[in-house]
């Protein structure tokens, strides 16, 4: 080989290729055909447009590869090794003779990834595997292209480091609004790649390069990485499939790319070598600036959004079990909604990013963190700080993190950073460091700065930035180490002004053991960021915690015209929620849909004395059951039986708080699920939240459950009743498997089904017990099985 | 009220009945968070009949294109991000969800109706309405390939799972039939609609958003 791409890149510019599915059709290929099957059926015209690149000036030629996936391979009858390779070869052969470089091809899988779509993170890096085994040996770099989900990107990055030593450029697909379809930032984009170990970034397809500079431009204050442009011709016209942009306009739209320092440039749909010639001839005269490095500072993103760390940003701290008895108890039960409900909370009070610890020794941890993960990326778009002690959770939190995480966390200690360290590194994730080590804390500030110093240059031995390093000099407690206080702020500033590193710092301890904790909070919060705290980790639903952050941002001219203070305050005096008057009951609350007066009404009631269970049977019951009534009688309607039912979970709310660590109430277990290949789920949530509102304790199994599990979840929690929905014709097949196989465990339950598709005859015909016509329905036969 | 929410409030069952205040408030701010949300997105591919027979089996869409010599197939989608607020609000609040659903799925109508115009003010000839993959004999698993078909993954972001469920959720595909002459409207979805027999609104002499 002539040349390899490290050398390549360093070259002033770098030529890759230009459109190949629209050159394929140029020679005959027909509608109905896809790329990879030329392969086979037309290598000649595959060889010739390889080789009319090469002619053109391409330094790499990407083989014909893009589709060769086994989901998009499926009808057509080749494997993806035969495919792959055939395609290979055909690029080898055409760049013999020549410097030319042959690239394998990666698009995408052609499904969504979780939470959007089915396919899982794992199965989509086993597609990538195959692709990549299938092609490493012949290939000389790896380019992964045309991508609009950051973490389908991710699987394929993953993939291509884990299963190769090829070289990786990667790019993603971008829209006029500045994102990818799925909502994906460039910053993003190239923070998360630039992290991973790719080569190159960039973006290919979608747009015109005249559409493309906002983009791009941001892609390159966010990576030192060369950046890469390999846009469309325009777009295609419907009728006759011509593309808008010629040559000559496309060329001269690229000039202003290598003012911003572009060093890799080709075309995507609808360029042809022409265009090539037009690039190479144009770069001739046109060298690319040269970019300045580290401009970014420090940031962490999830796909949608990114987060500098420019200003002091809120860390909420409430995703924790430590000292709180619901949380242990939700995490025993695998109870996700209550974290996710903990999460949501924290991101409307302010938080920036979101602590993620789910450590409790009776669980698996990093099985509970994968899900809590995954989960919680699918709700809120905070970038996640992952808090564990232990590598295995905290590798696979970031391997199905989707963006670019914290890790919480690292300290001085060698063994402790010999085995984080490298972790971080391979998911290019930020990581905090704690000054103590194997003697302890530090009484001293100086020696707690030492420590940070070890750190930084222990990480920059792994290759990790310093700005991706966070200092947190640690929070004693002020009630037994009074003087400890200053000590702790001291090194804060040093460690600033020394080394320009971040910091962070958990601030609650603070005041354990004193009373009104949160004035001693407020007050070393607020001392704190005066010294240059960059991260305070908090609970941010405190208003006086978060409302200290807001302040200070004004106050340091962060938050410029007190903006983002005034929106989030400004309307405070009208928000203050008004006591629940005096004529509001309990019933009528729960009957009219009012959450917040349920919630107080119960609270009042069991502080005046009043017995949990009478609440429910007496009150909360009674009153779904009258708004059940009118459901059915249509006087009231779907969204205010909810309403009711959300009045109701605020009342047991109350009473599951006053009553956490004692007796659980439940008047019976019931599995839930939506059918295997079927992913409508709204419809069982409803059902759910009904079911929990009269005191059944539902084991929701999710959506797109295979039969099995179903069986499964009902012996292992013994339940009496199993409730299916569906709500295509094409799933009601799995519905009847799911109720066969049931019957054959020899488990004794009851079967509800439901759904838009089923009627009673279907459901008789396929073996369930109750065909239930609506949540309330379902409510009723629950009550005849279970009471 | 706006089309959109009244077309909504019709889905959630109200049939002519006022919302009461809460719900009247949830379809206001989720009018308002749906329509920040959605990057609605169409694309199309027009084809002579005789060219793409393998894009239209049975004997459904046979009839509903019988006087057209010319077919538009059609995808749209309200994007990712509609998704995703539904999802945050089957969290906090079922109700709210529950709205947002309706609400969602009648912007994709109103969004389809809008593409089609744009489409009829570009294309001369009558148009049938818009038949999907599921009516009648017209298979849903013909999904994936009116996906290839239109390049609708590259161009809007649609692909299909295994199950042949359209993602983004809140998302079409569809044949139209052109003709020069005079379009026959009378197989009407509910014709071979599967849910006819059970339809709550064709037992109100109603009809659902998905027949054109």
């Amino acid at each position: 080989m002539a040349i390899t791409v490290e050398e390549l890149l360093k070259r002033d510019h770098v030529m890759l290729d230009g459109g190949f599915g629209t050159e394929l059709q140029k020679r005959g290929m027909k509608p109905g055909e896809t790329s990879e099957m030329m392969n086979f059926v037309r290598a000649d015209d595959v060889y010739a447009i390889y080789r009319s690149y090469i002619e053109a000036g391409a330094d790499i030629i990407n083989a014909n590869t893009f589709g060769a996936n086994r989901l998009k391979l499926a009808k057509s009858g080749r494997s993806v090794t035969e495919t792959v390779g055939k395609a290979l070869s055909i690029a080898r052969r055409a760049a013999e003779g020549t410097d030319a470089l042959v690239s394998l091809d990666i698009g995408p899988t052609g499904q969504l990834l979780e939470p959007a779509g089915t396919l899982s993170f794992e199965e989509a890096y086993d597609i990538f595997r195959e692709i990549v085994e299938a092609g490493r040996d012949q290939a000389d770099l790896i380019c992964i292209e045309t991508m609009t989900d950051l973490y389908e990107i991710k699987a394929a990055m993953l993939a291509a480091k884990e299963c190769s030593d090829l070289p990786v450029f990667a790019f993603m697909s971008f829209e006029k609004n500045g994102r990818t379809f799925t909502g994906c930032l460039p910053s993003a984009m190239a923070l998360t790649l630039t992290g991973l170990g790719a080569d190159a970034v960039g973006v290919n397809c979608s747009l015109a390069p005249d559409e493309l500079y906002d983009i791009v431009r941001e892609i390159t204050e966010y990576t030192d990485l060369p950046v890469i442009v390999k846009a469309n011709a325009g777009l295609p016209d419907p009728a006759t499939g011509a593309y808008s942009v010629p040559a000559e306009q496309y060329v001269g739209d690229c000039v202003k790319y290598t003012e911003m320092g572009v060093k890799v440039y080709g075309g995507c749909c609808g360029t042809t070598p022409e265009y090539i010639r037009g690039l190479k001839a144009m770069l001739a005269s046109h060298t690319p600036a040269v970019r300045g490095t580290g401009k970014r500072g420090a940031c962490v993103c999830s796909y949608s959004r990114t987060v500098r760390i420019d200003e002091p940003k809120i860390i909420g701290e409430r995703i924790n079990p430590t000292g709180k008895k619901l949380f242990k108890e939700a995490l025993r039960n695998n109870d996700i909604n209550y974290i996710l409900n903990q999460a949501l909370e924290q991101v409307s009070a302010g938080a920036d990013i979101l602590d993620v610890n789910v450590g409790l020794p009776e669980i698996d941890e990093k099985d509970m963190m994968v899900r809590v993960v995954k989960a919680l990326q699918g709700i809120t778009d905070l970038p996640l700080q992952i808090d564990s002690t232990k590598p295995e959770v905290i590798e696979a939190a970031l391997r199905v993190y989707n963006g670019k995480a914290i890790v919480n966390s690292v300290n001085g200690e060698n063994a402790v950073m010999e085995r984080i360290l490298p972790i971080v590194k391979k998911y290019g994730a930020a990581v905090v460091g704690l000054t103590l080590d194997e003697n302890g804390i530090p009484p001293k500030a100086q020696q707690r700065v030492a420590i940070a110093e070890r750190i930084m240059n222990k990480a920059a031995e792994y290759g990790i930035p310093k700005e991706d390093v966070y200092i947190d000099c640690l929070t004693l407690t002020v009630s037994t180490e009074q003087k400890a206080v200053r000590e702790t702020l001291r090194a804060v500033r040093e460690v600033k002004e020394r080394f320009g590193m971040k910091t962070v710092l958990g601030v609650s301890n603070i005041s354990f053991g004193l009373p009104t904790r949160e004035l001693i909070n407020g007050t070393f919060l607020s001392m704190a960021l005066e010294c240059g705290l960059d991260l305070p980790i908090i609970n941010p639903n405190i208003t006086a915690m978060s409302g200290a952050v807001f302040a200070y941002r004004v106050l340091a001219a962060h938050d410029e015209n007190a903006m983002a203070f005034i929106e989030r305050f400004g309307a405070d005096t009208a928000k203050k929620p008004a006591a629940p008057k005096t004529e509001v009951t309990l019933a009528y609350a729960i009957e009219k849909g009012l959450d917040k007066d349920a919630e107080q009404l119960t609270r009042q009631k069991l502080a005046d004395g009043a017995d949990a269970m009478d609440i429910i049977n007496n009150e909360l019951i009674p009153a779904l059951d009258r708004a059940g009534d009118d459901f059915g009688k249509n006087r009231i309607f779907l969204p205010q039986l909810i309403l009711s039912a959300n009045a109701a979970q605020a009342c047991f709310g109350a009473i599951k708080a006053a009553m956490a660590g004692e007796k659980r109430i439940s008047k019976g277990k019931i599995v839930l699920a939506t059918v295997k290949g079927d992913i409508h789920d709204i419809g069982k949530n409803i059902v759910r939240t009904l079911l929990e509102n009269y005191g059944y304790t539902v084991i929701d199994l999710g959506k797109d459950v295979p039969e099995q599990t179903v069986v499964d979840a009902a012996i292992e929690h013994d339940v009496k009743l199993v409730g299916l929905s569906a709500l295509m014709t094409t799933t009601l097949g799995a519905m009847e498997r799911t109720i066969k196989l049931l019957r054959e465990s020899g488990h004794e339950c009851k079967v509800v089904v439901g759904g838009a598709v089923l009627t009673k005859e279907y459901a008789d015909a396929i073996g369930a017990d109750r065909y239930a016509k609506d949540a309330k329905d379902t409510v009723d036969f629950a009550k005849e099985i279970l009471g | 009220m706006n089309a959109v929410i009244s077309e909504a409030l019709r889905y959630l069952g109200y049939r002519g009945h006022e919302p009461d205040e809460m719900t009247a408030a949830l379809l206001e701010k989720g009018y308002a968070e749906l329509s920040a949300a959605a990057v609605p997105k169409y694309c199309c591919r027009l084809a002579e009949k005789s060219d793409v027979p393998e894009l239209l089996p049975g004997e459904d869409i046979k009839k509903h294109l019988a006087k057209s010599g010319k077919v538009i197939f059609f995808a749209a989608t309200l994007g990712s991000a509609a998704d995703a607020v539904i999802r945050r609000a089957e969290i906090t609040n079922m109700a709210y969800a529950l709205v947002l659903d309706a609400l969602a799925s009648a912007m994709t109508e109103e969004f389809c109706d809008s593409a089609e115009n744009e489409m009829k003010a570009k294309l001369p000839g009558n148009f049938t309405w818009r038949f999907s993959p599921g009516y009648g004999d017209y298979p849903i698993e013909l999904q994936p390939d009116m996906i290839r078909f239109l390049n609708a993954d590259k161009l809007i972001g649609l692909t299909a799972t295994e199950s042949n469920i359209l993602i983004p959720r809140k998302s079409v595909t569809a044949v139209i039939g052109v003709s020069e002459g005079e379009q026959e409207q009378a197989l009407r979805g509910c014709a071979v609609c599967k849910m006819r027999e059970n339809c709550r609104y064709r037992k109100d002499g109603g009809h659902c958003g998905n027949n054109g």
